[in-house]
Order: structure tokens, then C-alpha cells, then sequence
């Protein structure tokens, strides 16, 4: 899996990307005949290249993990998941080493480690035979000899690695065993590793104490990369109160897992794995014992009959108990000792803001850099290659109603240290350093030459005379604006920097790493001395000037962010509508939904409300989440005026009338007043979606700016479908517009159908909302404008008739 | 409510003939009777107006600002223009406002847009060109605006009478200042001023002769008229001028360039108002011309199209005298001595000493006044040189003003008063926007740089309606004094030239000499100016490469070709953001340069000028005898001071050479001339003067050139503007003058001449 950023990050490198990939695409073509000739003439231990896969497919791979017949699991990690992200780098002069870090549970004992590394050495390497060496946290765990020339496309190294030497947090490094040679006339030999390339660890689960300080493990481990998947307990027709906790449970989950994702499902027995119970003696699974209840309790024992396995008790007496059992759980206020508590009373919490979520980016003040990166990576040294720029994104995850619209700007202030390279002795050296900012990856927003070398101010040429060698250090402060109209609903955003410190000097660079390496930590040679560029934490990003609006519906916003429900973090305007007698699938695509909308917000949706159709009027006012198979919920065919198709294939909504057919004569005439930019949705019916399962966003028939999304399956097993898409970052991405088909798991199955906004949610101050509205409506705008011209000419004509008169009568004005 | 009626009987009378466009007479009576509305008392109410304006500028900066995609834009342009065109067939100034400010909307959205919108860039190439194109768009919107308000409301002052008793009326001095101009000139121009009409006791004439010459001591001597000199020659005319205030003692002064000849009427039509409004100090009458200009010349657009002057003198001279703030040309007008004293004479800092002095007259608290009826005529500039000089010294002139003694600033002006000067200055600083212009799609088409950060179907939407409404206001305001298009041709012609001195002039508005406008020459065979055409050559050269490697554009775009290695550097065709529709833009664009610059490189094909008197078309009753003695009368169709053209009675012809007696009649005095047959065409006698005596040639003078009608029709007879027409004018125009610098060699040697610029 990823690392929080990195969606940032490979967006970032998607332009060098591509230039890198084409250029290696190159090489790869050029250099494949002469491979192909050379392995035909020996080298029979060398395999064909088309027998190991490309290196450009890697960026697919996934880490998986697979249970062992032994009990424990397998975990294969390929390098493309866990540092090496974005392309196969050579290693070679300059670069000599590759550096990849993992984690791994605490809960689990590694007992078998296999690394898998499949390399393939540069031309230069001919003739040669290298020896590269595989570190672990810092210990040698294998030499591997390259095979000599004829060089062969890739090889294949197998190597067992002692898993004592796996800890929590690992480095894995691959280098070359020799020192780099900086001879400019000697070619220094390169070699690339394929991203798909993997460590496979077999695991095996630690006994566990049953104490509550545990918690959440073993139900989630923030150091496991893998998708958390957790199991709760529930009775077969599970009351409304156990439902909203199982909700609340489930977004907890959601919130923890992040960018991992979460998947919750339910059943009524035990699993042969980790599990939760949701119980309260009216209401409580069949075929599980449950301890005595005596009040709100969390209970962590073992698996009743697997070993190694935990479940987790959550009960009360009555709904309420079970609730506060459960919300004493997510809030961490429970006792730092002992399996079992009994909770009380809990403390109120403060209501909480809008656009509160703790993943999200605040928008109500500037936002400092270092709360959104770590600082470490704001600083730049050295030069690099064209191909490899010196870049970072401060990422940030916005609203997707802040409103940025045309000419709305951001001011975003950069401070930062630049320290030039200590002059050359022979002062010719070239001294370059630029600063670019974007937003997303757009152009540049904003570029600044930081030159070096010359001080800009008078103190500081004093200082330097004086001084003599005396380093000049600048800040540079810059408030600059960028324009925010790119930001669209995706949930994250970026500002990308750029940094450039001039031409790269391999030899230079390398001369300064052979230093480093020699000099084992002591100073290096200040000759060797890199220019470097500090970006201040303390710059800052400020997007409170956009207000939040909105057009709706737009299920990209949904996908990306659970928008509208996360409005409010802890979910206390969202309520999930179930059928009044759900089955357990849409239990469980209410808990995917559930848990989708706290890895949006990364909080618990204490407040979220979980209810029955029959019961909908107590939440009129609130934004719905409506699930059911068109069986199943009554609303599908109730609300089928307001909601973007038709067709339900239920009985009764066949007999819909059909609408009338326009003119295009007319169509023309209302494009006139306002261009519709899609084609007019309601054409779409179910059939002929071909799917048997869409999400549907529009608004909600019993408040005005409410939005309802509704999950559909044709059956209630469909819904499966729904569930999965909303944790797949593959699907998530294409759902979008105000209907989206899913027909199987794989992208291709999800079908958005684009329509034009229908209703808007959110305030804008008046005077853009009356430009906004005129936008699109050119014949209310010249309307507008002529009242006021004719306003305007009348007075005036007024006016300077009096002044003609005055004039011609003699008057001096 | 006494105002309502009395604006009613007002109205009839402010509604002008002129705001009318002729070829439109269709007057719909039920519009008529929109107008009563603006006679409500309601109007009265300033909460009222307040109200009115501050919420109709409200909407009109919302709409300016609200951005619209392609589709409606294109909406909106087209409503917009669609209106403009309906209401622009009715006639009224009602009318014009509501077209003004639609104008005035649509110009300030697209440059709102082209400001917001269009200049995000990076590449070196495009800000550079992007920061010229876009400084030049403000300044034409500046100025388009500035000119809204100065000519909204023409004020078309009428004569008043006089209505002191004659023994009080005032001493009145006419200055006619001359430096090197032959005496052939300056004659005709006092002969007339004798005939003035005016009590002879108190009409003084001076001829101002700062060339000190002996024939024309002889010549003032012989007619009675007052011979001034100075033993040196400071500041030109205005010293000139300053000296002979010292002198002369009249209340009032006229003041007469050497060769405008004055009607009798001109005083009797002018003095009137320094009676009616005490306060005034100056009163201006049109410059008019009975020569044919150099562009009328060489173009031959003599009599059918506005020559240069006629806007100045036709609508922006009336306009400012809405605002007070009219300004002295130098010539033709009437000034009281008191004001004039006060502010030390007429201005010496400057190269336009008129405008100056008018400006410092106006700082005392003075005001002016313009009637547009001309009273006076005279030479145009001989050469296209000689015209561009001329220019360059207004130009340069104004510039030294808007630097020395700016308008903006300083006390005792209104707030229209310094719009109004600032216009005219800001005017002369057309030259570098007006050569961006003409080379802006260049910057596209050679180096593939992107000036206008948009796709070139929104640019044309965008700015479209912009030129569209802003061409058609222009067109009814002004089109009776200049056509659609023709003032891009003027500017055209003379952008190189201007752009230089009133640069230097900015910088260092002391340099400089006043250079004497050559007037009275002739042309003497046909040639085309190299010299002075030497800009547009290049300029058409390079534009024409332009459409070359627009053409070459399109065929790379159409084949896909990336990038053309020419000399080992390659050159980059097109990127991803290119268009077919950026290249068609730019080629079109370039087209209509082509054509302006054709039409200026026309201008400088120097035609001959076929007489040495000009001839002045006006039919005059005369009374002729021909060799039998019998009399007979006829009417002139022409004449000039060497002769008459005569359409004789049916019956009549004369051989060539026949002499003929001639009687011309001037109120209830006849004069009588010896004349002979010169030519004949058909009806149509050419009669050549017999030598004339000095009294003859005061008659002649008297009956013709003088006479208080004779220039009054000679507005009236342009074409009325049609757009589509002038286009096709100028296009064809364009066209000739592409042929004559690319096809058409001449033989003959030519004189090549350059407009002196001496800075």
C-alpha cells in the first residue's frame, strides 16, 4: 500500500514520469537486439528477458497477504509498494545505493524472509563482475555477484534473509560493495531494480494478553500496509440502536485505517478469526455465549475455540448502554489495564464545526506547511538530473465545496533559507537555483530565481568581504496567489515545489559521496559543499477566502471525500435509511458506506444515525444515505420523480409517464436562456444501465439543499458491488456526475453518467452568487445589463440636457 | 411644472439634425413619444438620481464582470449587437446614450477579461509580446472612453446678434501673422479682411510680418492696413502675436493664419457671445479647407470622404464646448484682450502655443466657446510630408504640455475640462499602440507566441461585440465627420512618425523647434514618396512574410509536421495548445493590417496637382456680356482667384479666347471683370481673369471667397458613412496601394523626402 502521500507524490512525478518512461522505453528498444544476439551465444544461466515482467508494470502490484496452512499469514511486499514508487532508478555513480523502508505488526513473529530481486545491469557493467551487497537494517545479508558479460537482460537473485534481523520499522538497501569510482574516464557500472522485485515474509501471530490497552490491535495495526478487515457480531434482525453502533463502529474503523481502507462486515456467529460483538440481551446473536451483562462493557477474550484469535465484546443492558460502550471504545476512555470495563459515564464532547475533519485541510486560517508534511522533506540539497527533480508536495485534502471559481485566489506565502555552494576557488563555477511553485500540477503558479552567489543586500556583501568564506544565507519571502480554479472535487490537492539548484555534476556528486563514505561520518571537504534550500514550516497556505457552495449533486464528492456527510466530522447530520427489515448484506453495505465516510473525515461518526425507512421522518433534515435493492426499499419507488432514472424494476413504477419529447427547435430556443452541458438524465432508466448495481446522488425530496445518495442493488446481494467499489481506489476514482453503474470489480465495470447540477448546497456571498448565477444565463445577463444601461441613459440624459441648456444659455458650466 | 414645458420646446430643438444618421430617414412616431418621459418633475428628485446611477453603474460593473463561457458569450454578444443594430435605425441622443453605454459595457467586460483572464503566462516570448498588446488595448479603451465623454453631447452653438448700439460696439484687431509666405498668399486673406463687415473705424488690421520684407510694407501701404514688425523673431508666431498685443489696443482680437481667408460675416457671427457670457475669453470657429489635403489628394477622396481635420472641427471642438473646455487652434477665432493679457499673451513653452494659452485661460476661470460654422478658409497642407510634419508638431506640442503644464494636475479646472484636455493629448500617443497593432499577430505567426492566453473562438467572442459596438457608436456620432475605418488609416499613416517626438517630448519637453507648415506649393508631376512611405513598405513586408508563415502554420498543423530545421536551428512549429482556429485568427488579422497599411502606403502616391489656384465649387449668380454687348445671366460652378467656371445658358457657346465682361454682385454693390475663354466642355466655360487691378482683385475676393455662404454647404456634401462601404473603401484602397509598392515601379527619379523631426 501506499504511504499517505503518495498520491500526491505520483501525481507530482507523473509528467517526469512520463519523459523517464519514454526514455527508458528507449533504451529497452535499443538495447533489446543486441540482448537478444548476446544471450543466443551463450550465457545459458541467464534467462530471456521477456520471462521477467517489466519493470513498467510494477505500479500495479499490490501487497497481499495470504493465509499459511500452518495458521499465520504470508506477506509478499513488492518494491514498487514500498519506496521504490515511481520508477526503476538506475543505481550507479552519484546514486549508488537504493533505500527501502516497511514496517510490520507488532502482533506477528516473522519466521521465514525471502527476498526476491531481480536487477538488470546497464551495458556498462559488461566485461565486469560486480558485486552489489543487500543490507538490512544496516546488517549485509547477501553479495551478489552480477554475471559477467554477455550481459544479460535481467537476472534473478533468491535470498534468504535471517527474519531476527526484521524489527517493526526496516531498511532494506541495495548497493554496490565497492566505493563508487569518480574516474571520469572509467564507466562506473549501473544497474536498476525491478519494482518487482519482493520480500515475502511468512507470518505467525503472537499471543496477544487480553488486555484493553491492546486495543485496537489486533483488529487494526497502523504498521500493517493491507486493507483492515474486521468482523462484527450481530444478531440476525439486529435492532436500530445496535445498527448505529455497528455504523459508529465501522466509520471508527474507516478513520483508522485511512488510506488502507477499511472493510467491515457482519454476520451472526462467530468467525473463525477476530471479531466484535454487538450484543444487549434483547438483542443478541444467536449461538454466542455472551458474558453476563451488568451494564455498558468492553471485554477483550479469546477466541472461544481458535487459539490466537481475539473477540471483543461491546454490551449493554439496553441500546444506550451498548452505544456508550461503544463510543467509550472509539474515544480511547477506557481503563489502561485489565480486559474488562464496565463504563459509566462518559464526558460530553463539544459540538463540533463544520469542516472539522481531522484529514482534512482547516480552511478557516492559514494553514502552516509543517502541519502538512513532515519538515524533514522541505529541504533540498544537491543537484539532480533533469529527469530527477528535486520535488515534494505539501499535501492537502480540501473541502470539495470550497468554491473556486474563475479568478479566486489564494494567497499562499513561502518562506525559505537558500545556502549557495561555497564559491569555487577558480569563482567560474555556475551557480543556479530556482523555485517553482504549482497547484497540482498545473503550470507554474509561481517561479522564483533564488541566484546564489551574489549577495543581494549591502550587509551582506559587508558580511562576505569581512568574512571572507562566510556562507550567505537568505530568506526569501514571497505571498503569492494561486489560483484555485483547478481544484474540482477530488479530495486531495497539492502544492507541488520544485526545486532546481543548476546543472547536475555526476562526477561532483559522486567525489562527495565517495567522501562521505570514506570519512565514515566526519566532516566532509566544505569543497564538496552542496547548495541546499530550506522551505520554512512556518510558510503558509491560506484558503479561507473561498466560501463553501457547491453544485449538486456530484458523486465525485461522495467518492472522494463522503461529501455532503462529512460536512459535520462526526457525522451528526448524515443518517443511513436501511429497508425496515434489512438483510445483511445492506448491513453491510451500511457499514461500507459507514466506514468509507470516516476514512474520509479520520473520525469516528459518533452522531451518524442509522434507522428505518419508517422512521424517516425523524431525520427530514438531515443528508441521507438511502440503501436498499428496489425490492426492498419502499423510497426507490416513492421518491422516483426526484431521483435521476427510472424504471425500478419493481412492480407499480413500470406504468411512469413517459416524457414528452422536445422539439430541437425548442431545445435550441432553451439553450439560449441556459445551456444544459450534459444531455438531460432522466432518459436513463435501469435497464438500461445494464448493471446490477447503481449509487444515485440528487436531492433530497424532503428538505431543499439535503442530498440523498442511493445505493441500488437489484438484488440486496448486488450491493456487494457498492461496497467494494468504495474501497477500491481504482473504482473510487471513476465514480463521478450523478449516476454511477457498477457492473463487476474490476474499473471497467464502473460507468458514471455526467448530468447538469440540480440543486447547490452551501452559502456564497451575495455579490458572486448573483455573478455566479448570471454565468450561465447570457439572456438574464443582457437583461440586466439593459435595465441598466437603461437606467444609466436616462438620467444622464437628463442631466446633460440641463447642462446643454445652461451652456448654450450662456452659463460658463 | 414650468421646466417640463420648457424642456418639451427644448427638446424639439436639442434633438439634432446631425445625430440622424441620413441614410436612416425612417422616424417612427411612436418613439417620439417616449421623450415627454425625461420632461417628468420626477426626475427632479436627487435621491432619484443617485439612485438611478449608482444602481445602474452597479449592474453594468456586475455584468462587466461576470464571465461566461464560450457558448453564452456568444449568447450575449450576439443579443447585445442585435439590439444595438435595431435601436440604432431610430434617430436622437437618447438613442446614442443607450448605445454608449452598451458600448461602454461590452469594451470595459472584454478588457475586465482580457486583464483577469488572459495573462497567465510564462514563457518569455509570450509576456513580451503579451505586455505590448495588452498596454496598447488599455490605451484604446482609455481613450475610446475619454471620447465618449467628450463628444457626448455636441453643443452646437448658435450665433448671437449683437445688441449694442453700433457707436459702442468694440475696437477689434485682426492679427494676420505671416513669416515666409509668398505675398500671393497672404493678399487674398486681408483683401478679405477689409471687407469685414464692421464699423471702419474700429476694425484694425495688421499683418504681423516677421520676415520683414519691403513688398509686403508696399503692399500693406497701398491698402491701408497696419504693417507690424519686430527686430527679432522669438517664439515664432506667438511672439509674434505677444508683440503686436503691445502695439494694439482693441478690445478684441481675431487672430487669422495667413492664408485663411475670412467671411465678411465673421465677426458679426462671433462677438455676440462675448456680450452674452462675460467670462468668456475665446471663441473658436472651424479651420476649413477648400484644398484638398494630401491623403483627399493622393487617395481621391476629395469631397466624397471627412478629411483628418474634419473630426476635430466637426464633433470634438462641439463636444468640448459642452464642457468648456473648447481650446484655441491658432487660427480663426476671436479673443478677448483682457483674459489673453492675463495670462501673459498667447503661450510660448510650447510648439502649440494655441492649446496652451486656451488651457491657461481656462485655469483663470475663463471660458470658451465653439461654433461651428465656419468663417474662414484656406490652404491645406501642400505634401503628405509637409502634413506629417505638421502632425508631428501637434503631437509633439501637446506632449510638452501634458509633461510641462499637465492637465490632470494644477488648479482651476474641472474635472471635464482636465478629461477633456487629456484627451486630446493622450490622443497624439496613438503611434506605438497603433504599431503594435498593426504587428501584434506577428508575434503569433513568426515566433508562435501566444499573446492572449485563450482559445482563439473565445478571443473572437470576446472581441467581437467589443469592436463591433464601439466601431457602430463611433460610426453615428461621428460618421458624418469621419468614416468607419478611415481613422485607422489616418493613424496608420502617421503612427512612425508621431511615436518618436512624443516620446522625446515626455522625456525632455523642452527640445525642440516650431517648424513653419509649408502651405500654397504645388505638386508638380506624380511620384511616390519613398521616403516618407519607407515604414509601411517595411511594415507590409513584414506582415506579408507573417501571412506567409501563417500559411506555412496551417500546412505544418494539417500534416502534423512538429518542428522545421532551417539553418541547423530548429524551429518549433506548434505545440499541443495550437489550433487551426489560432493560426486563422492571427492570418485574418494580418489580412486587415495588410489593408490599412496598403491604403497608408496609397497616401503616400503623391498626385499632381493639376492648377495652381484651388478651385472652390460654388454656384454664383452672374451676370456676363458676351462680345456683342448683349447681357446674359449665368451661374459659376467654380472659381478660384485666377478664374471662374461657368455653365452657360443653354443657347450660348463661346470660341476660346473670346472675351467676356463678367459682373459679380455683393449685396447691393457690383463688381465687374475682364475675363477670356480659357476652355470650353460642353456647357461648361473656363474663363481666365484679364490682369486686375487691386480694387478688382478686392471684389473678386469680396464676392467670392468672402461671402458669408460660401463654405456653409460644403460639409453637407460627404457620403454618409456606411461601414460596409468604407470597409470596401479602404479595402480597395488597401489593395491600390499594396499594387503600387509592390508592382508598380516609376521611372522617373523621385524626390524622396522625410518629415523633419527635430527633437
Amino acid at each position: 500500500m501506499m504511504s499517505p502521500l503518495t498520491p500526491c507524490l505520483a501525481a507530482l512525478t507523473a509528467a517526469s514520469l512520463c519523459l523517464s518512461l519514454a526514455a527508458v522505453a528507449k533504451d529497452t528498444a535499443e538495447a533489446a537486439p543486441a540482448r537478444a544476439a548476446s544471450a543466443s551465444a551463450s550465457a545459458p544461466a541467464a534467462k530471456k528477458a521477456d520471462e521477467f515482467p517489466s519493470a513498467m508494470t510494477a505500479q500495479a502490484l499490490r501487497i497481499r497477504s495470504q493465509p499459511l496452512a500452518g495458521g499465520g499469514r504470508q506477506l509478499s511486499l513488492p518494491f514498487s509498494q514500498i519506496g521504490q514508487i515511481y520508477h526503476p532508478r538506475p543505481i550507479g555513480r552519484g546514486f549508488f545505493r537504493e533505500r527501502l523502508s516497511f514496517d510490520l505488526r507488532t502482533d506477528e513473529l516473522v519466521k521465514r524472509a525471502t527476498l526476491r530481486l531481480l536487477m538488470m545491469p546497464s551495458a556498462t557493467m559488461a566485461g565486469r563482475s560486480d558485486l552489489m551487497v543487500v543490507r538490512l537494517n544496516s546488517e549485509t545479508v547477501a553479495r551478489i555477484v552480477v554475471p559477467p558479460a554477455p550481459v544479460p537482460a535481467q537476472f534473478e537473485q533468491i535470498i534468504d534473509i535471517d527474519p531476527r534481523l526484521l524489527t517493526d520499522s526496516n531498511e532494506l538497501t541495495v548497493q554496490f560493495a565497492e566505493p563508487p569510482s569518480c574516474d571520469r574516464e572509467r564507466p562506473f557500472p549501473r544497474a536498476e531494480i525491478n519494482g518487482h522485485s519482493t520480500l515475502t515474509l511468512d507470518l505467525q501471530p503472537l499471543p496477544l494478553a487480553n488486555d484493553l490497552s491492546v486495543l485496537p490491535a489486533p483488529f487494526f495495526d497502523r504498521r500493517d500496509a493491507i486493507k483492515t478487515a474486521v468482523t462484527l457480531v450481530t444478531s440476525d434482525r439486529p435492532e436500530g440502536t445496535t445498527l448505529q453502533a455497528a455504523g459508529h463502529l465501522a466509520s471508527w474503523f474507516g478513520a483508522l485505517a485511512g488510506h488502507r481502507g477499511a472493510r467491515v462486515k457482519s454476520r451472526a456467529d462467530l468467525p473463525a478469526s477476530h471479531a466484535i460483538v454487538l450484543a444487549t440481551p434483547q438483542d443478541r446473536p444467536e449461538g454466542v455465549t455472551l458474558p453476563p451483562i451488568t451494564g455498558a462493557t468492553v471485554m477483550l477474550t479469546d477466541h472461544p475455540t481458535r487459539p490466537g484469535s481475539k473477540v471483543l465484546y461491546l454490551m449493554g443492558r439496553d441500546g444506550a448502554e451498548l452505544r456508550r460502550a461503544v463510543d467509550a471504545l472509539t474515544r480511547g476512555q477506557l481503563p489502561a489495564q485489565g480486559s474488562t470495563a464496565i463504563i459509566n459515564a462518559l464526558p460530553e464532547l463539544a459540538a463540533r464545526q463544520p469542516y472539522d475533519a481531522p484529514r482534512w485541510t482547516p480552511t478557516n486560517r492559514p494553514v502552516r506547511f509543517d502541519e502538512l508534511v513532515k519538515t524533514n522533506t522541505l529541504g533540498f540539497s544537491g543537484t539532480r538530473p533533469d529527469w530527477m527533480y528535486m520535488a515534494t508536495s505539501v499535501p492537502m485534502r480540501l473541502p470539495p465545496d470550497l468554491f473556486a471559481w474563475r479568478e479566486r485566489i489564494a494567497p499562499v506565502d513561502v518562506r525559505l533559507t537558500h545556502t549557495p555552494r561555497l564559491p569555487d576557488a577558480a569563482g567560474d563555477r555556475h551557480e543556479d537555483a530556482h523555485l517553482e511553485l504549482r497547484l497540482n500540477h498545473r503550470e507554474p503558479l509561481w517561479a522564483n530565481n533564488l541566484i546564489a552567489g551574489q549577495p543581494r543586500r549591502w550587509y551582506e556583501w559587508v558580511r562576505q568581504k569581512i568574512d571572507g568564506n562566510e556562507k550567505v544565507v537568505r530568506e526569501h519571502h514571497a505571498a503569492i496567489r494561486l489560483a484555485v480554479e483547478s481544484l474540482g472535487t477530488r479530495s486531495y490537492q497539492s502544492i507541488d515545489i520544485r526545486v532546481r539548484h543548476g546543472d547536475f555534476d555526476e562526477i561532483a556528486e559522486c567525489l562527495r559521496e565517495a567522501q562521505a563514505e570514506n570519512s565514515q561520518g566526519g566532516s566532509a571537504d566544505p569543497i564538496w559543499s552542496l547548495p541546499s534550500t530550506i522551505i520554512d514550516g512556518g510558510s503558509t497556505v491560506d484558503l479561507s477566502g473561498a466560501p463553501h457552495f457547491m453544485a449538486m449533486p456530484d458523486l465525485a464528492a461522495f467518492a472522494n471525500a463522503a461529501f455532503p456527510f462529512t460536512r459535520m466530522a462526526d457525522l451528526s447530520e448524515t443518517a443511513i435509511v436501511l429497508p425496515d427489515v434489512p438483510m445483511r448484506e445492506e448491513i453491510d453495505a451500511m457499514l461500507g458506506v459507514a466506514s468509507h465516510m470516516g476514512q474520509s473525515s479520520g473520525l469516528a461518526g459518533r452522531a451518524l444515525e442509522v434507522l428505518r425507512v419508517r422512521e424517516i421522518d425523524r431525520v427530514a433534515d438531515h443528508e441521507l444515505v438511502v440503501i436498499g435493492s428496489a425490492g426492498s426499499q419502499p423510497l426507490f419507488t416513492e421518491w422516483s420523480r426526484a431521483m435521476p432514472f427510472r424504471d425500478l424494476p419493481v412492480a407499480g413504477s413500470r406504468d411512469l409517464p413517459t416524457l414528452p419529447e422536445s422539439s430541437r427547435w425548442m431545445e435550441w430556443l432553451h439553450s439560449l436562456w441556459r445551456k444544459p452541458k450534459y444531455p438531460p438524465l432522466p432518459q436513463q432508466t435501469f435497464r438500461s444501465v445494464r448493471a446490477p448495481a447503481v449509487i444515485a446522488g440528487f436531492e433530497s425530496p424532503l428538505r431543499e439543499s439535503r442530498s440523498v445518495v442511493a445505493l441500488i442493488g437489484e438484488t440486496p446481494a448486488d450491493l456487494t458491488l457498492l461496497t467494494d467499489a468504495l474501497t477500491e481506489a481504482d473504482q473510487l476514482s471513476l465514480i463521478h456526475g450523478h449516476l454511477v453503474s457498477v457492473k463487476d470489480d474490476t474499473p471497467k465495470g464502473v460507468t458514471a453518467f455526467p448530468a447538469d447540477a440540480t440543486y447547490t448546497t452551501g452559502d456564497l456571498p451575495w455579490l458572486t452568487s448573483v455573478r455566479w448565477h448570471l454565468s450561465d444565463k447570457p439572456m438574464l445577463l443582457w437583461l440586466v445589463l439593459l435595465g441598466a444601461v437603461l437606467a444609466l441613459s436616462l438620467i444622464t440624459f437628463v442631466l446633460l440636457q440641463r447642462h446643454a441648456i445652461r451652456r448654450r444659455a450662456g452659463s460658463p458650466v | 411644472m414650468a421646466d417640463l414645458s420648457r424642456l418639451r420646446s427644448l427638446l424639439s430643438r436639442l434633438i439634432p439634425a446631425r445625430s440622424r444618421p441620413p441614410h436612416h430617414p425612417t422616424q417612427l412616431p411612436r418613439l417620439q413619444s417616449l421623450w415627454p418621459i425625461t420632461g417628468w418633475p420626477l426626475w427632479e428628485h436627487r435621491a432619484l438620481q443617485a439612485g438611478l446611477l449608482l444602481c445602474g453603474l452597479f449592474l453594468m460593473v456586475t455584468v462587466m464582470s461576470v464571465p461566461l463561457d464560450l457558448w453564452e458569450q456568444t449568447v450575449f454578444g450576439v443579443l447585445c449587437f442585435a439590439c444595438s443594430w435595431v435601436i440604432n435605425r431610430f434617430p436622437g441622443r437618447l438613442i446614442t446614450l443607450v448605445m454608449t453605454f452598451v458600448s461602454l459595457t461590452v469594451s470595459t467586460r472584454y478588457l475586465y477579461w482580457r486583464l483577469t483572464e488572459t495573462l497567465y503566462m510564462d514563457k518569455p516570448v509570450d509576456v513580451f509580446f503579451a505586455t505590448g498588446l495588452i498596454v496598447a488595448e488599455i490605451y484604446a479603451w482609455l481613450v475610446l472612453v475619454l471620447g465618449f465623454i467628450q463628444t457626448i453631447w455636441p453643443l452646437e452653438r448658435r450665433p448671437v446678434g449683437l445688441t449694442l448700439p453700433i457707436d459702442e460696439w468694440p475696437h477689434v484687431d485682426i492679427f494676420i501673422p505671416s513669416y515666409n509666405e509668398p505675398l500671393k498668399v497672404v493678399k487674398p486673406t486681408v483683401l478679405a479682411a477689409l471687407a469685414i463687415d464692421w464699423p471702419i473705424d474700429k476694425l484694425h488690421i495688421h499683418i504681423l510680418d516677421d520676415g520683414r520684407r519691403e513688398e509686403f510694407r508696399l503692399f500693406a501701404e497701398e491698402v491701408g492696413v497696419n504693417w507690424v514688425t519686430r527686430n527679432h523673431n522669438r517664439h515664432a508666431k506667438a511672439g509674434n502675436i505677444n508683440e503686436a498685443l503691445k502695439t494694439t489696443h482693441g478690445e478684441f482680437v481675431a487672430i487669422f493664419d495667413c492664408d485663411h481667408i475670412p467671411t465678411r460675416s465673421f465677426l458679426q457671427m462671433t462677438i455676440g457671445w462675448f456680450y452674452r457670457d462675460p467670462k468668456l475669453a475665446m471663441l473658436q470657429t472651424p479651420h476649413h479647407f477648400f484644398s484638398p489635403d494630401p491623403f483627399e489628394r493622393n487617395l481621391g477622396t476629395f469631397g466624397r470622404i471627412p478629411n483628418e481635420g474634419e473630426l476635430f472641427y466637426g464633433l470634438v471642438q462641439d463636444g468640448n464646448d459642452f464642457w468648456n473646455a473648447t481650446f484655441f487652434c491658432g487660427s480663426c477665432a476671436v479673443l478677448r484682450r483682457a483674459p489673453l493679457l492675463e495670462v501673459g499673451g498667447v503661450a510660448v513653452e510650447t510648439v502649440t502655443e494655441d492649446a496652451h494659452t486656451a488651457l491657461k485661460m481656462h485655469r483663470k476661470g475663463y471660458t470658451t466657446a465653439y461654433i461651428s460654422i465656419p468663417q474662414a478658409a484656406g490652404l491645406a497642407t501642400e505634401s503628405l510630408s509637409a502634413h506629417v510634419g505638421q502632425r508631428i508638431r501637434w503631437a509633439r506640442g501637446m506632449a510638452q504640455i501634458f509633461r510641462t503644464d499637465c492637465p490632470l494636475l494644477g488648479p482651476g479646472l474641472t474635472l471635464a475640462q482636465r478629461i477633456c484636455y487629456s484627451n486630446a493629448m493622450l490622443h497624439f500617443f496613438y503611434g506605438i499602440p497603433r504599431l503594435i497593432f498593426l504587428t501584434a499577430p506577428l508575434a503569433y505567426l513568426f515566433f508562435g507566441a501566444h499573446v492572449i492566453q485563450e482559445s482563439a473562438l473565445m478571443i473572437a467572442a470576446m472581441s467581437l461585440p467589443h469592436l463591433a459596438h464601439a466601431n457602430q457608436v463611433n460610426s453615428r456620432v461621428q460618421g458624418q465627420f469621419r468614416h468607419s475605418f478611415w481613422a485607422e488609416v489616418y493613424e496608420a499613416v502617421l503612427a512612425w512618425y508621431i511615436f518618436r517626438p512624443t516620446l522625446y517630448a515626455v522625456i525632455n519637453p523642452k527640445a525642440g523647434k516650431f517648424n513653419v507648415t509649408a502651405k500654397g506649393g504645388y505638386i508638380e508631376r506624380d511620384y511616390f514618396d519613398w521616403g516618407i512611405a519607407r515604414p509601411y513598405v517595411v511594415l507590409l513586408s513584414v506582415n506579408i512574410a507573417g501571412l506567409v508563415a501563417g500559411l506555412l502554420r496551417m500546412l505544418a498543423l494539417h500534416m502534423g509536421w512538429e518542428s522545421l530545421d532551417i539553418l541547423g536551428m530548429g524551429h518549433k512549429l506548434h505545440d499541443n495548445n495550437d489550433q487551426i482556429e489560432t493560426v486563422i485568427l492571427n492570418m485574418v488579422w494580418t489580412v486587415y493590417n495588410l489593408m490599412i497599411l496598403g491604403a497608408a502606403a496609397a497616401a503616400a502616391s503623391e498626385t499632381r496637382q493639376v492648377r495652381q489656384s484651388h478651385r472652390v465649387q460654388f454656384g454664383l449668380p452672374v451676370r456676363m456680356q458676351g462680345p456683342d454687348g448683349r447681357p446674359f445671366h449665368a451661374e459659376t460652378e467654380d472659381f478660384s482667384e485666377g478664374g471662374l467656371k461657368v455653365r452657360m445658358p443653354p443657347d450660348l457657346a463661346f470660341e476660346r479666347d473670346t472675351r467676356l465682361t463678367l459682373q459679380l454682385e455683393r449685396g447691393d454693390q457690383i463688381a465687374e471683370f475682364g475675363a477670356q475663354v480659357a476652355f470650353r466642355n460642353g456647357r461648361s466655360h473656363g474663363l481666365r481673369f484679364e490682369d486686375m487691378s487691386l480694387e478688382q482683385q478686392m471684389d473678386l475676393v469680396q464676392c467670392t471667397f468672402a461671402r458669408a455662404d460660401t463654405w456653409l454647404e460644403m460639409q453637407a456634401r460627404h457620403h454618409p458613412d456606411r461601414p460596409a462601404h468604407a470597409l470596401m473603401e479602404v479595402f480597395r484602397l488597401g489593395v491600390r496601394g499594396c499594387a503600387q509598392v509592390f508592382l508598380r515601379r516609376r521611372g522617373v527619379p523621385q524626390p524622396t523626402s522625410t518629415p523633419s523631426v527635430s527633437a
